[in-house]
């Protein structure tokens, strides 16, 4: 896909007449025929016609533009309308700075004359229309200070559930710590210190003989610390085994598994997947862009994106607004090794959504 | 013949009206479609073939036919919306006939017959009848040239007024993407496209998909709006 898609510029000499023949008629086709290619024309097109408007096209590209683009009646109602929006965006800008100007001046002017004592405006201070309100009806005074109440209620009973449950973690951390834990022995050793303000490991320690407590405790240190040692490296091992779930599949004649996240505009490079030969089928889940929508369609396209060589049903996404995926899965069978795909999703109008672009890479 | 009835074209709340060109192609204007007309079965087929099993409710074909408008205009082609029509008529005639188009896809389909238009329109522009089209065509352009120059500041007012009313008419999201969007010099504009696809959370090219999605509904609304200002008599 991204090797058919021609880049702004290329688009711009398209729009001014300028490419060779050949390469304009490829350009006719995918203008039909390429959906990615018709949406990037538009927007170029756009900002080649507000270029020209604003003045910032160079001289070659304004003279092209006026013999080749604006012979078209079309084109030239495409120019009016921009002129007519950046006239109205230029007057629109000017009436509000205007205002914000006007309302900073009346802002200041209020300031210093409420500083000086003016008398109450009732009902236009917002504050004071409160009041008003409510030395009018105790009740509702009543019940907002009821309301505070309750919410300071609940907020310090959730400080205090939150304290409590954090208690055991930070108890189990302690439990955990060799270097807090005391052994027997080692209580009797400090509480020897107290008593006698030397410490009996110091006396061994003159020796160059550790004390038995603290050969025991050295000896504890060494056992946990190795504990420790192997409860990481689990830790690691059970990471690594679940990143390479989410990269890798299921080999096996199964379901061959994997997470794709939405194309970036600018982003050179689709994702690589690898399909097992045996696999019979591919499980996709896609992580959608926040957007509105609830229902989908998703179609996988070939290379060229001309053809379609699967389509869904209508899909509900899964999570909330903010981080939805979409499940789908289609036949392996469907995908040839070292080829390039896109999978489109469009909501229910039909408007674009995503594109998550992708390889198959032969394993 | 003419194609009976019409067709509103409904997308939940939105409605797509199918432009007046449908209604206006006759055998006698084009010459190419003699003995056939566009029933409301044969554009039901259409559209479900353009849709590909999946219903669009028309915009597919909405899109088709914007594409095919822009074909024909970039290629200098005095009547590009009547030529788009031509276009999706005879698809939709094969379809009729044939019952079921397996060799191409749609889009490409589409882009054959419309180069096969396409260059019999170029054939006709070298016989007298179609060249005398052109220049009557030219000359009324012309004429509203003219016109435009005469009124120029009255017309100026009337198209600011119905782009504001168009503007009104949008949606506030709608309204807050495309005055965003298109605000601001070339750079300045890049920083701003990039801050409004950060705020909606969508990629740029998602932002520049619904931003001239927005952009057109707006130039239809306004050209709507002026034509029927000037055929209001004042």
């Amino acid at each position: 896909m991204s090797k058919q898609l021609d880049d702004t510029r290329t688009l711009t000499r398209y729009l001014l007449g300028s490419l060779p023949a050949a390469e304009a008629e490829r350009l006719d086709e995918l203008s039909v025929t390429d959906e990615e290619v018709a949406e990037a024309l538009r927007s170029v097109e756009n900002d080649l016609v507000d270029a020209y408007v604003h003045g910032e096209l160079d001289e070659a590209a304004r003279a092209q533009f006026k013999t080749h683009y604006l012979a078209s009646p079309l084109r030239r109602e495409r120019v009016a309308f921009a002129q007519d929006f950046k006239a109205y965006g230029e007057r629109v800008s000017f009436t509000a700075r205007a205002e914000a100007a006007n309302e900073t001046r009346a802002e200041g002017a209020a300031a210093a004359t409420e500083a000086k004592a003016a008398p109450r405006r009732k009902g236009r201070d917002i504050f004071s229309a409160l009041r008003d309100f409510n030395l009018s009806r105790p009740a509702w005074a009543w019940s907002a200070a009821f309301a505070a109440l309750a919410l300071v209620i609940v907020g310090g009973w959730l400080i205090f559930d939150n304290a409590r449950r954090r208690q055991p973690a930070q108890t189990e951390a302690r439990i955990n710590a060799p270097e807090q834990q005391q052994t027997p022995e080692a209580k009797k050793e400090s509480a020897d210190k107290d008593a006698t303000g030397t410490h009996p490991a110091d006396e061994h320690a003159r020796e160059g003989l550790e004390s038995p407590a603290q050969e025991r405790t050295s000896n504890d240190e060494q056992r946990l610390a190795e504990e420790r040692r192997a409860a990481e490296g689990q830790r690691v091992e059970r990471r690594r085994a679940a990143g390479q779930k989410s990269s890798a599949p299921r080999a096996g004649g199964g379901v061959a598994s994997f997470i794709l996240a939405p194309q970036l505009r600018g982003a050179s490079q689709a994702r690589s997947i690898s399909i097992p030969t045996d696999a019979e089928r591919v499980a996709l889940r896609l992580r959608l862009e926040p957007n509105e929508s609830e229902t989908y369609r998703v179609a996988l396209l070939d290379e060229t994106g001309a053809r379609a060589l699967w389509r869904s049903g209508q899909v509900k996404a899964r999570g909330s607004a903010d981080g939805k995926i979409l499940s789908l899965n289609f036949r392996a069978r469907l995908l040839k090794p070292q080829a390039s795909y896109l999978l489109r999703v469009t909501n229910d109008a039909g408007e674009i959504v995503d594109d998550y672009p992708f390889r198959v890479v032969k394993q | 013949m003419s194609y009976d009835g019409s067709f509103m074209l409904c997308a939940g709340r939105r409605h797509f009206p199918v432009r007046d060109s449908m209604s206006e192609i006759t055998s006698q204007r084009t010459g190419r479609m003699r003995g056939w007309a566009l029933t409301s079965e044969a554009f039901r087929r259409l559209l479900g073939w353009l849709d590909g099993g999946a219903s669009s409710d028309g915009l597919k074909y909405l899109e088709m036919r914007r594409r095919l408008v822009a074909y024909f205009d970039r290629k200098n082609c005095p009547v590009p919306d009547e030529l788009a029509d031509e276009t999706l008529n005879r698809v939709a005639r094969r379809l009729e006939e044939e019952g079921a188009i397996e060799t191409d896809a749609p889009a490409r389909y589409c882009y054959i017959v419309a180069r096969f238009v396409f260059m019999e329109h170029l054939r006709e522009t070298q016989k007298g009848d179609a060249l005398a089209n052109d220049l009557r065509q030219r000359s009324h352009a012309d004429h509203l040239a003219a016109t435009e120059a005469d009124d120029a500041r009255a017309l100026k007012e009337r198209r600011l007024s119905c782009l504001e009313q168009c503007l009104n008419k949008l949606e506030a999201a709608s309204r807050e993407i495309i005055a965003r969007y298109y605000v601001g010099e070339a750079r300045v504009k890049i920083e701003h496209r990039r801050a409004l696809a950060e705020e909606l959370g969508v990629t740029m090219n998602a932002l520049s998909i619904r931003a001239c999605r927005i952009r057109d509904r707006l130039e239809a609304c306004v050209r709507e709006c002026v034509g029927a200002g000037r055929n209001t008599p004042s």
